[in-house]
């Protein structure tokens, strides 16, 4: 395990120079600087030289997670080079979370609260920012949240009912348990599902369900294949009726469309579910553009067909639809769509402010 | 291990040379789901596509008068560069003084899926004017947004919203695919091709003042371009900015992620540099009194510290109060800053939105008082209580000075109670949507109500502040809040036949103090605020004293309007 001649090198680059891992090693050099700059790049590449040739990367680790844990813990005893052994608790952290239990969460919650000391810098914006070469704590924090949901799955999957949801609706959205039960709901039959949603529903009636109800009740309702009604649906969170949104297509077809259908009252996801309903069928453009304005005009843009183009410049010429049609033109912005609106620009029997944005859109 | 170092430095230098290897991001390298962009005119829990970010612009461009769209260039794969320009009719504010012009720019770096997000916010707020703020906004400056600077870049990124070029499943250090950062000069949108992905040029490096700042080298994360304003997207920057009366430019925010922070970009002159600071100071407030989320603050000086970025940009050729505001998070937060997982998005909209809000507002200048009406009200307020004093400003042509204006001088008795109506040049308090209260702007601290003496010769209440019911001759006049009402009557031991001032003090929305001398119009220039008293007494106490002596043992009242300092 010993490479401290080696990771003193690292630790030199990382502390010194700031650690010069950047492959462009020319976005930080100060203007005074740039006479050097090959110079620079020189020693850029010896850093990186350097801290490939002392990574620990792919080098095995023990399986045991008893092993894992006494390593990392006599490496944190040691005094001595910093990087190799946050190195060294980051790939463990990360094997962990693959293979550890609960008797690994004690290091791990441990670790998530240190802070890495080897930084490199990082561009931001319009400046440079430290970040850590080897963010053991991120990958504890992601290890201990996988062991967590690992073992409530467990419990809860060897459970014959969901009884465990109204306990886990009122953890935050984010906690592990609340993965782990939206996987349990997933595996579980349409009729424990369905009894599942109705008990969540009923758990908190008739007022805004929050975010982690909201997800479980969509799932619930996706796994049952039951679409909630309009009223039912109006109570989730906008986080959670995005998730039955994408969750349609596990419904029947039937019950996508009562599902989509109200799904339309919910402010947090109207559009999208119009989007995801696409032109119904038996719908001419003028109509459609009617019904769903700017969101029909979106949906129509994405076909660019000459076909399409030439029914959204007859749209035009109606006052109910002009404002539309020439939004999806725009959207099209084709060659043809562009020679349609540059017509519709001179037709003084255009409203004035739609010519205006049009001739504003051409750029002139 | 000498294998194993080879590998790892051929790997490395084949990444140098160009060589591209794409790579997934994935939940289980973030830590949390993969944000997918979702097809939706309006604000989802998550991010929305830029197909609906545009549909969504131009379909409120086309319902609102006051929004006019603009091709203001095409990008370098010819995509139409669209800016908006908020403006009601005319180049001066109802107070008759000209407008001032503000700017605000997004999606420079496309994988900063949270800057069209926070412009869209603004943008969104503006379009709707549901709020006394916004409408007084739109009425008051001229604002244009480029909510998409670099269409082409964002393009790429929404193709690939997880996947990416080297890199890790975290996205970190990846270039291409979600994590672009620069324009799509000589890149293609296919990742496979090999030695493109780190092509391109960073178009905030691309800009004078500071030119020369970021990399030389074409595949350098900041490439910074053959010369300064090299790139068409910065063409259309400019042009977008032309849409503006230039000469008026004083507020610009160029939105990013991540850092949670401001550049403000300060320069030479101290005051107007202390007026960038006052407005980040609130921005940051309102963040504060939202989120409890603090955005720090980073100075940067434009002559000595510019390194070619937009924020210099137009600091240094407007004197703009100029800021590049990254998104959160801070640097140590467990999440991607750069692929901000969709939990973070309506939080961080909400954050920052009005915090621009509040920075536009303060850069449309202090606030005064224009107009004071004093009704008799003894028999109760009602729309026909009787007038008997008012005075307003009007602005001189120009717009440079204003005048005070009598219009109704009747005297002041003791045996009357009376209402006096104020009515300010802004809107001065809100309601909190959750509370109810009247408040400043979120985090904001400010006293409740504004200061009003009559020379300690009347007693009363403080003015209530009117955010409802407008169209009263007792609400508010143009904009909720523009207005503060107070009962009083005059005490019995008043000296009969007196001259008397009338004294308001008070603070904005935004916190800050009403221009104590309104006769010389507040103005942004070069060199910061012109003409923003505030600490001197209104020299407006030398109007005329009346001595109408068939009112003996009746108080007169003398409404000079002194402001006194904050």
């Amino acid at each position: 395990m010993a490479r401290p001649a080696s990771f003193s090198l690292l630790a030199i680059g990382a502390k010194v120079s700031h650690a010069w891992l950047p492959l462009d090693c020319d976005h930080w050099t100060p203007r005074r600087l740039l006479p050097f700059r090959s110079l620079l790049r020189l020693a850029c590449a010896a850093a990186l030289l350097a801290v490939a040739a002392e990574s620990r990367a792919g080098q095995p680790l023990p399986d045991s997670e008893a092993a894992l844990l006494a390593m990392v813990v006599a490496a944190d005893a040691k005094s001595g080079d910093v990087a190799p052994v946050e190195e060294l608790k980051r790939d463990v952290a990360a094997k962990l979370g693959e293979i550890g239990t609960a008797a690994s969460l004690a290091w791990l919650d441990a670790a998530a609260k240190q802070s890495p000391t080897v930084t490199v810098k990082e561009l931001g914006c319009r400046a440079w920012f430290d970040r850590a070469v080897y963010p053991f704590d991120q990958e504890a924090a992601k290890a201990a949240w996988h062991i967590r949901q690992r073992a409530a799955l467990d419990v809860y999957t060897a459970r014959d009912d969901l009884g465990f949801l109204e306990e886990v609706a009122a953890l935050d959205s984010s906690a592990p348990e609340v993965s782990a039960a939206l996987a349990a709901i997933a595996k579980s039959g349409t009729g424990t599902a369905a009894k599942a949603a109705g008990d969540l529903a009923g758990g908190a009636p008739n007022s805004p369900h929050g975010n982690t109800r909201s997800l479980l009740l969509a799932e619930a309702w996706a796994t049952a294949g039951i679409a909630p009604n309009a009223p039912e649906l109006a109570l989730l969170s906008d986080a959670g009726a995005l998730y039955l949104l994408r969750l349609s297509e596990k419904f029947p077809a039937a019950e996508r469309a009562r599902l989509l259908a109200a799904a339309r009252s919910h402010a947090g996801i109207a559009s999208a579910v119009a989007f995801a309903e696409g032109r119904p069928g038996g719908l001419t453009v003028s109509e459609y553009l009617a019904r769903d304005g700017a969101t029909a005009a979106a949906v129509l843009a994405s076909d660019g067909s000459p076909a399409m183009t030439a029914e959204l410049a007859a749209a035009l010429g109606d006052a109910a639809t002009a404002r539309h049609a020439a939004l999806a033109l725009m959207l099209q912005a084709t060659a043809e769509a562009r020679a349609a609106l540059d017509e519709a620009a001179s037709n003084v029997a255009l409203d004035e402010a739609l010519r205006i944005d049009i001739e504003g859109w051409l750029g002139r | 291990m000498k294998a194993l170092s080879a590998i790892v430095i051929a790997a490395a230098l084949s990444s140098m040379a160009g060589g591209q290897t794409v790579n997934a991001i994935t939940s289980g390298g973030l830590g949390y789901a993969v944000p997918m962009p979702v097809n939706s005119l309006t604000p989802v829990a998550g991010f929305r596509s830029q197909s609906a970010l545009d549909s969504r612009h131009m379909a409120l461009a086309l319902e609102k008068d006051f929004i006019t769209m603009h091709t203001v260039g095409t990008s370098i794969r010819g995509t139409n560069i669209v800016a908006y320009r908020f403006a009601t009719a005319g180049t001066t504010t109802p107070d008759g003084t000209a407008k001032g012009a503000a700017m605000l720019q997004g999606t420079i770096h496309p994988r900063e899926w949270i800057s069209p997000e926070v412009v869209t916010a603004v943008f969104e707020r503006l379009a709707a004017g549901e709020d006394a703020t916004a409408r007084f906004l739109v009425d008051n400056l001229e604002i244009v947004i480029l909510p998409i600077a670099n269409p082409d870049g964002f393009a790429v990124t929404q193709l690939f919203p997880a996947q990416t070029v080297g890199g890790s499943a975290s996205g970190g250090g990846g270039a291409d695919g979600r994590m672009r950062r620069k324009s799509m000069l000589n890149a293609d949108d296919v990742l496979s091709t090999t030695g493109d992905a780190f092509n391109g040029v960073d178009l905030n490096r691309n800009h004078s003042f500071g030119f020369g700042g970021g990399s030389g080298s074409t595949t350098g994360e900041t490439y910074r371009g053959p010369s300064a304003g090299s790139e068409p997207e910065s063409q259309a920057l400019y042009a977008a900015a032309a849409l503006l009366n230039e000469s008026r430019l004083r507020f610009y925010v160029d939105v990013h992620s991540h850092q949670q922070v401001y550049y403000s970009i300060t320069d030479a002159s101290a005051a107007r540099s202390a007026a960038v600071i006052d407005a980040y100071g609130i921005m940051r407030s309102v963040t504060i009194g939202i989120s409890g989320r603090i955005y720090g603050n980073l100075p940067t000086r434009v002559e000595t510290e510019s390194i070619g970025a937009t924020d210099e940009y137009f600091a240094g050729t407007y004197r703009a109060m100029s800021y590049t505001l990254e998104a959160r998070p801070p640097s140590g937060e467990l999440f991607n800053g750069f692929i901000l997982p969709d939990s973070q998005v309506d939080a961080t909209r909400r954050e920052l939105e009005p915090a621009i809000a509040a920075g536009l507002y303060y850069s449309a200048g202090p606030a005064s008082v224009r107009e004071v009406l004093i009704y008799d009200t003894t028999d109760g307020r009602s729309e026909s209580s009787p007038l008997v004093f008012r005075q307003a400003r009007t602005t001189q042509v120009g717009g440079a000075t204003r005048i005070l204006v009598t219009i109704a001088n009747g005297p002041l008795r003791t045996t009357r109670r009376y209402t006096a109506v104020i009515r300010f040049t802004k809107p001065m308090r809100e309601r909190d949507t959750g509370s109810g209260i009247l408040r400043a702007f979120p985090g904001v601290s400010t006293t409740a109500a504004p200061g009003l003496s009559l020379a300690n010769v009347a007693n009363g209440a403080a003015p209530v502040f009117v955010v409802d019911g407008g169209g009263s001759i007792f609400g508010w006049d143009r904009y909720g809040g523009d207005t503060a009402v107070a009962d009083f009557d005059l005490r019995q031991s008043v000296v009969p036949n007196g001259v008397y001032t009338l004294e308001l003090s008070g603070t904005d929305l935004a916190g800050t103090a009403l221009d104590a001398d309104p006769r010389t119009v507040a103005d942004w220039s070069v060199t910061g605020w012109t003409g923003w008293d505030a600490g001197g007494v209104d020299a407006l106490t030398g109007v005329p004293i009346l001595n109408d002596t068939t009112n003996v043992g009746d108080a007169w009242l003398l409404l000079g309007s002194a402001l006194p300092p904050r």
